[in-house]
């Protein structure tokens, strides 16, 4: 069965471009513009979490210690991505799994994707 | 000048004691004991003595022994090269053959007053010294001030304690009669020290002005006239010249004949001062004895006025005189020099309250603020203000301040900094501050003098800029994100398609959006440069490893050159291994872009002790030797051998010095024009301290 990734970034583009990239891998890709929720992870339950840091009016590293801290959530993967290098202690702190830069390169996303997809 | 202060018929203790050439302690100790024959008047019972009895006293078998002491005392003086005229007793100056002016003998008192009191603080031999000269005077010394191992806080504490006891003394003496306030602050000012000093030397001052006293008048007047730089005239009551001074030739030009020609000196001064001197002669006319002292201009027989101090003295009625004495003393260069430090002293304070810049004066320390024209940024400082510094500087910027100041003072040398400070409506605004160190003749710092501007707007405007940088940059990055994916996206449809033309123009489009990407990420660092927010994740990370990386990485990017790699380095590092990596990837990017003909690039590393070096060599076009220290500066780029430019915004080595240097390490190159240039760094293998 196709595994499920999650990708939340507020820029649309974004979101489409790396949905098809993903799906030409073969995965099965939701994605969302409006941040995360405890109770949507819960009812979709995905196999790896793609989590923009600057969401626009959310704090992805706020997303992300709250997933962590979830009995329930606590054991998706979650990979946080930023245009700044400087802010991956801080990802690293709010519990995320790796970090990624923007742009990335497609070799390197399908590498981290396919390491920490369950 | 003033003869009227001599009075012929009774000497009082100083005056006998100077006519004899010895203490006045000794004179009242032979009233006392009945061996000189005196009189008390005045209600303060001061002894009077004729000049006949003291006279006698000169077959007194202990005279000699006294005038002994008291030629040791002038021996003493001589030593310490004392001058024997105090600014108190300077009218008397002339009469004993001293030429220089008496405002040199204030300057010359002024210093040896600090060396003494300095001495007396400092160290006890000289302090021991000053007692005996105390005590060689007669006057009682206070002896728990001279015990051994006194403490400087004690010994200063002894010289107040000396200071009163001696004030008293002369208080006692009388000397200090018909002085004026100036006269008495600048003798309480430098008593505490030397008083001893001073009251010989009055004594020596009057013993030599009767030594004068009793040659004939003829010998005084010409002791007078011709021993003097100043010119003495001596004029009836009509104000005809009677006697004129040799040195009326040199201070008005006119010979003493042709200045007894004149119908009286006045005719001398400008007709519109004229009135005022005539009218002072007449009051000096109606009070025998009277002096009258001024300041006013004569002409010169040349033809040019010069400024003259006269004094005039009354003493018709002087049987050895009988007539108004003048007494002239130039000082037009005096004058002139005092008016040239007022026009300089008023352009300086023109220029102050001109100048758009806060204005200030810091003592040696910095701990007193003497002055501030705070041009209404800044509150004025008026009064000298203690701790200005930590009053007004931000919490934050404390610290800085402090320690450039304390190199400033170490190396006596120009303070500069930019920090934040507290305006006139109590909110912080940023202040650029400079100051010059004034020193004295030995180098001392006498005080700060400094110019500080506002560039609270100048600060709000570069912060602005660089937030603005900041999201501009962090904007631009997110459609080169999606821009590159769709690219990616698209390659990979072609390839699976077989359609390799396209893919492969694809991956070239890729490594353009790169370019633009790595443009993009200069700027930002750039940006957290200048803010000081550029971070860094360090760890010990393999070096050759991180070489081969990006070495394998450029060389897919040019075929044209040929990288070769000289691995020499074996250790771990420790570093920030991405920016590090940054640097590398700048230094063979240009390597690349500058060698357009060039065929190879070594890149090389080796450890030595406590460092790694790495060097990338190319063969291109190298840099001009006057160009060599600006290539690490921001926006700096090279011009190709046509003038042409190369592509780049001028920051990568800017950004790579910045780098290299925050990781404790060295950056440099070494080129020849034609021939190619050598870029390297190195860094510390272990964990530095970070500066």
């Amino acid at each position: 069965m196709a595994k499920k990734i999650l990708l939340a970034d507020d820029d649309l583009a974004i979101l489409d471009a790396t949905k098809m990239l993903l799906e030409l891998e073969g995965y099965e890709v939701q994605t969302t513009a409006e941040g995360v929720t405890v109770k949507e992870m819960i009812e979709q339950l995905p196999d790896l979490l793609l989590l923009d840091i600057w969401m626009s009016g959310q704090d992805g590293k706020k997303i992300c210690k709250k997933l962590k801290a979830n009995k329930s959530t606590k054991h998706i993967p979650i990979v946080m991505i930023s245009a700044s290098r400087d802010v991956e202690d801080s990802a690293r702190a709010a519990g995320a799994d790796a970090f990624m830069t923007k742009p990335f390169e497609m070799n390197d996303l399908l590498a981290r994707v396919k390491e920490y997809a369950l | 000048m003033s003869i009227n202060k001599i009075e012929p018929k009774l000497l009082n203790v100083q005056r006998s004691a100077a006519f004899l050439g010895v203490n006045p302690a000794t004179i009242r100790k032979w009233a006392k004991t009945n061996q000189l024959n005196g009189v008390k008047i005045g209600s303060r019972g001061d002894w009077r003595f004729t000049r006949e009895a003291l006279s006698k006293l000169t077959s007194n078998p202990s005279i000699k022994e006294e005038q002994k002491k008291f030629t040791k005392i002038k021996q003493l003086l001589k030593a310490n090269e004392i001058a024997i005229q105090t600014s108190a007793t300077s009218q008397h100056t002339h009469l004993i053959g001293g030429d220089s002016l008496p405002k040199e003998h204030v300057t010359k008192y002024r210093k040896i007053h600090t060396k003494m009191i300095r001495a007396i603080a400092n160290n006890l031999d000289d302090f021991e010294k000053g007692t005996k000269i105390f005590q060689d005077l007669g006057i009682e010394v206070a002896t728990d001030a001279n015990k051994d191992g006194l403490t400087i806080e004690e010994a200063v504490d002894g010289t107040i304690f000396l200071k009163q006891a001696i004030w008293k003394k002369l208080e006692e003496t009388g000397l200090l009669k018909g002085l004026s306030t100036q006269d008495l602050f600048e003798f309480s000012q430098i008593i505490g020290s030397y008083c001893d000093i001073l009251s010989s030397k009055i004594a020596f001052t009057y013993h030599n002005l009767f030594m004068e006293e009793i040659t004939s008048s003829e010998k005084r007047f010409r002791v007078l006239t011709e021993k003097n730089a100043d010119a003495i005239a001596l004029v009836d009551r009509k104000g005809k010249v009677l006697h004129a001074s040799e040195s009326t030739k040199k201070v008005m030009g006119y010979t003493p004949e042709e200045f007894k020609k004149l119908s009286n000196p006045f005719e001398l001064v400008p007709p519109n001062e004229r009135k005022l001197v005539t009218k002072l002669f007449e009051k000096l006319l109606k009070k025998p004895g009277s002096v009258e002292r001024t300041k006013y201009q004569i002409m010169h027989k040349g033809g040019y006025a010069i400024w003259v101090e006269s004094v005039m003295s009354n003493l018709l009625e002087d049987p050895d005189v009988k007539a108004i004495v003048i007494n002239y003393s130039d000082i037009t260069a005096r004058k002139e020099s005092d008016e040239k430090v007022r026009k300089s002293e008023e352009r300086f304070r023109a220029l102050v309250n001109a100048t758009s810049e806060v204005v200030y004066r810091m003592s040696p320390d910095w701990k007193e603020m003497q002055e501030l024209r705070g041009k209404n940024f800044l509150i004025d400082t008026e009064e000298p203000i203690t701790n200005w510094l930590e009053k007004y500087t931000h919490p934050d910027d404390k610290l800085q301040v402090k320690e450039a100041i304390k190199k400033s003072i170490r190396t006596k040398s120009f303070f500069q900094l930019e920090y934040k400070i507290k305006q006139v409506d109590g909110t912080y605004g940023w202040i650029f501050s400079r100051a010059i160190p004034i020193l004295d003749k030995k180098g001392k710092i006498i005080e700060w003098f400094g110019a500080a501007s506002d560039i609270t707007k100048q600060k709000e405007l570069e912060q602005q800029k660089d937030s603005f940088l900041g999201i501009v940059s962090h904007e631009l990055k997110t459609p080169v994100t999606s821009i590159k994916t769709y690219g990616q996206v698209l390659e990979k449809i072609f390839q699976s398609k077989g359609d390799v033309k396209a893919a492969e123009m694809l991956s070239k489009m890729d490594t353009q959006i790169n370019r633009l990407n790595d443009l993009i990420a200069d700027l930002l660092d750039v940006t957290k440069i200048n803010s000081g927010q550029l971070q860094f994740h360090e760890d010990y990370f393999d070096f050759n490893e991180l070489v081969n990386e990006r070495v394998e990485e450029m060389q897919r990017l040019s075929e044209k050159h040929k990288i070769i790699v000289v691995l020499t380095s074996m250790k771990k590092v420790y570093g920030d291994r991405e920016r590090l990596g940054q640097v590398l990837t700048n230094f063979i990017t240009n390597a690349i872009k500058y060698s357009p003909n060039g065929k190879k690039i070594i890149v090389s590393t080796f450890s030595k002790g406590k460092v790694t070096t790495l060097s990338v060599q190319d063969f291109g076009l190298g840099i001009a030797k006057e160009n060599i220290d600006q290539v690490f500066e921001q926006f700096f780029r090279v011009d190709g051998p046509t003038s042409e430019t190369f592509p780049g915004l001028g920051l990568g080595l800017y950004i790579s010095s910045e780098i290299v240097k925050r990781e404790v390490g060295k950056i440099w190159v070494e080129s020849v024009k034609g021939e190619g240039s050598t870029f390297s760094f190195s860094i510390p293998i272990k964990k530095a301290i970070h500066a």
